[in-house]
């Protein structure tokens, strides 16, 4: 997922070759800035979307973090709740972009299902007052909903418990599933996790996750019992 | 330079292909005066007249969801008499006996609350429904009470009584009065259908010339004046934006509401206008009656003068009936606030579809906005890849698709 710039620079020329309203604005040693306009042309559900938008799309150079878009001409409603303060676009949870691309990054096709998905969203919602896919939960409760897809598992208690299986131990199918279901892994939800088990690039995004959401937890309890202890 | 002029004749072309077309029209007439005539024979004397969109030539084909959708054109089928001569059961029973028994409607038959629907599906490519509402005439004491109530209480002369079945299915009376709609209706819009009379004749008769040797055989009913028009554009930019909505069924105005404030807004514009210029001036005015949702009646009074279409007294919105000052057709708006909230929102789309994205979007944006407004089947239908870029858009699967989100 590290972009060095030498990578960078090459498929920034394969993102203008479709993006053409597009010129790499600044950069330096930590980042490239691109700026211009993006051409969306897509539809779902019954709608078209052609439309040009002016971006400006930071790739961060030599760190472990994703490229983003910020709305540099505010053409996105202020009062939208995918945007924020700073123009910054609430893509997608972190943790969808960096599964999607966990062997490799491609710029072009984030773009494609990241950065256009999202507009259209946009414009759908402005339209119909409604999100054509629905939207992420803020915060925690997002990432849980990512993991809730992947593991196609509804109950968020027991996609918590896969995740720390995951975390902690090594895969074993004949083990219990961590899910409760008192089935053998391999039997229950060992086919869909195993690859977050294996994977050490999976695992390390589920790692992350994990402590985020087991921070969140801890935290909120503690919160819980200050206010107890307060009464 | 955009062409704005052939954007909007191209609007209208999507229009006129989902107008019914003169050969359906006749065969609509054909069979719904079969039916009367066959009704008068078995007995009942009655008359069946044309209401709703087939009376006011507002004709669109109704599906969004589904192009090859039939026509649904609504008739009333008025029984002899007035309505303290039947009960309302009576009255019903009565329509409902002599449709059954005859096959070529009892075949073709299906029953509900308020009306008989008499399915035609083999007619050419596109099928038609005739909707039929028993109907009685409606008592001189009821009459009186509307004449003191009304504006124009030269309409309520035709007033009628339909049976109406509520929830226990028990049948009561309830007055409508569509004739004395279609008469307010046809003396507002004459001006208009004279001013494009004869482009509309020649229209029709270049389009259809197997059907008609000279002009003169054009039944009025078929030519369209800019009034129409935008009643039309309206009601199928409606159908496709409600389609899009969860609730859209729910919430979908009715097209009552969409003849009656046009024609009311249209009343004092000039006759001789382009059907654009109309839809402006009418898209303009009802969204400044969305400041109804703000404001108070007296600061809307206050700042808008005398506009009267859409009221709202003590907070309820009120849209009279014209033929009818006991007919609030904005009823339903007070029960579910939801109606005129996306009512008002979707004028808002409508006006930057129709109108200000002629002027500032390039040929594939107005593609595009197209699509949203009328349908991708019916553009491509009338208009072929007309404005189509060199990319077909991108599809993208709801079920992969990223969501928005957001950390914070």
């Amino acid at each position: 997922m590290i972009f060095t710039k030498e990578m960078a620079h090459q498929q920034i020329a394969e993102l203008l070759e479709v993006q053409s309203g597009l010129h790499i604005e600044a950069e330096s040693e930590t980042q490239i800035e691109l700026t211009g306009d993006i051409f969306i042309n897509c539809k779902s559900k019954g709608f078209f979307l052609s439309e040009n938008y002016p971006v400006q799309i930071v790739i961060p150079l030599n760190s472990n973090e994703l490229p983003y878009v910020i709305d540099n001409e505010n053409r996105i409603a202020k009062d939208y709740p995918h945007r924020y303060d700073n123009g910054k676009l609430c893509l997608e949870t972190e943790t969808s972009i960096r599964i999607r691309f966990f062997d490799s990054f491609s710029l072009v096709e984030w773009i494609r299902e990241f950065v256009e998905t999202y507009y259209f969203s946009y414009e759908f919602f402005q339209r119909y007052g409604e999100f054509p896919f629905g939207e992420r939960g803020h915060g925690v409760q997002g990432i849980v909903e990512t993991y809730q897809e992947l593991f196609h598992e509804k109950d968020p208690i027991k996609v918590f418990a896969l995740m720390k299986a995951i975390c902690e131990h090594p895969y074993r199918g004949h083990s219990l599933c961590p899910c409760g279901s008192n089935q053998k892994l391999r039997l229950c939800h060992g086919p869909i996790v195993m690859k977050y088990y294996m994977d050490n690039r999976l695992n390390k995004i589920v790692q992350a996750d994990y402590k985020n959401i087991y921070d969140y937890l801890v935290n909120c309890y503690e919160q819980l019992r200050y206010r107890e202890k307060a009464k | 330079m955009k062409n704005i002029y052939e954007r909007q004749k191209d609007i209208l072309s999507i229009i006129q292909g989902l107008d019914i077309s003169p050969t359906l029209y006749h065969n609509a007439v054909e069979k719904y005066q079969a039916l009367g005539k066959y009704l008068n024979d078995s007995g009942l004397k009655a008359e069946i007249y044309p209401q709703g969109s087939f009376a006011f030539g507002t004709v669109v084909r109704p599906s969004a969801k589904d192009s090859s959708a039939s026509y649904d054109l609504d008739f009333i089928c008025q029984v002899m008499g007035s309505r303290n001569d039947y009960t309302p059961k009576e009255l019903r029973d009565k329509v409902e006996i002599a449709l059954k028994s005859n096959k070529t409607y009892a075949d073709r038959l299906k029953i509900d609350d308020t009306c008989f629907t008499i399915e035609y599906a083999d007619v050419g490519e596109i099928g038609f429904s005739i909707d039929v509402v028993p109907a009685a005439d409606e008592s001189d004491e009821v009459k009186q009470r509307l004449i003191l109530k009304s504006l124009v209480p030269v309409l309520i002369d035709t007033a009628i009584s339909i049976p109406k079945c509520n929830n226990m299915c028990k049948f009561r009376w309830i007055t409508n009065n569509p004739k004395g709609l279609r008469k307010w209706f046809d003396e507002i819009n004459a001006p208009f259908l004279s001013s494009s009379k004869e482009a509309e004749q020649m229209r029709i008769f270049a389009e259809n010339r197997a059907l008609y040797e000279s002009i003169e055989e054009i039944p009025n009913e078929l030519e369209r004046s800019a009034l129409q028009r935008v009643i039309q554009i309206l009601k199928c930019h409606r159908n496709n934006y409600y389609a899009r909505l969860k609730d859209g069924d729910e919430i979908k105005p009715i097209s009552a509401i969409i003849n009656v404030t046009v024609t009311k807004i249209a009343e004092h514009f000039n006759p001789n206008c382009t059907v654009f210029e109309l839809l402006n001036y009418v898209l303009s005015e009802l969204t400044i009656y969305g400041e109804h949702q703000y404001i108070t009646e007296k600061d809307f009074n206050q700042k808008y003068g005398f506009r009267t279409v859409f009221s709202r007294p003590d907070g309820k919105w009120f849209i009279e009936n014209p033929a009818n000052p006991e007919d609030n057709l904005a009823d339903q708006w007070n029960n579910d606030e939801r109606i005129p909230n996306r009512f008002f929102q979707w004028i808002e789309i409508a006006r930057k579809d129709l109108i200000s994205s002629l002027e500032q979007k390039d040929n594939t944006q107005f593609r595009a906005i197209l699509e949203n407004g009328f349908g991708s089947v019916s553009v491509s239908e009338f208009l072929g890849k007309k404005y189509c870029g060199e990319a077909t858009p991108r599809q993208i699967t709801s079920q992969t698709a990223a969501r928005p989100y957001s950390a914070q």
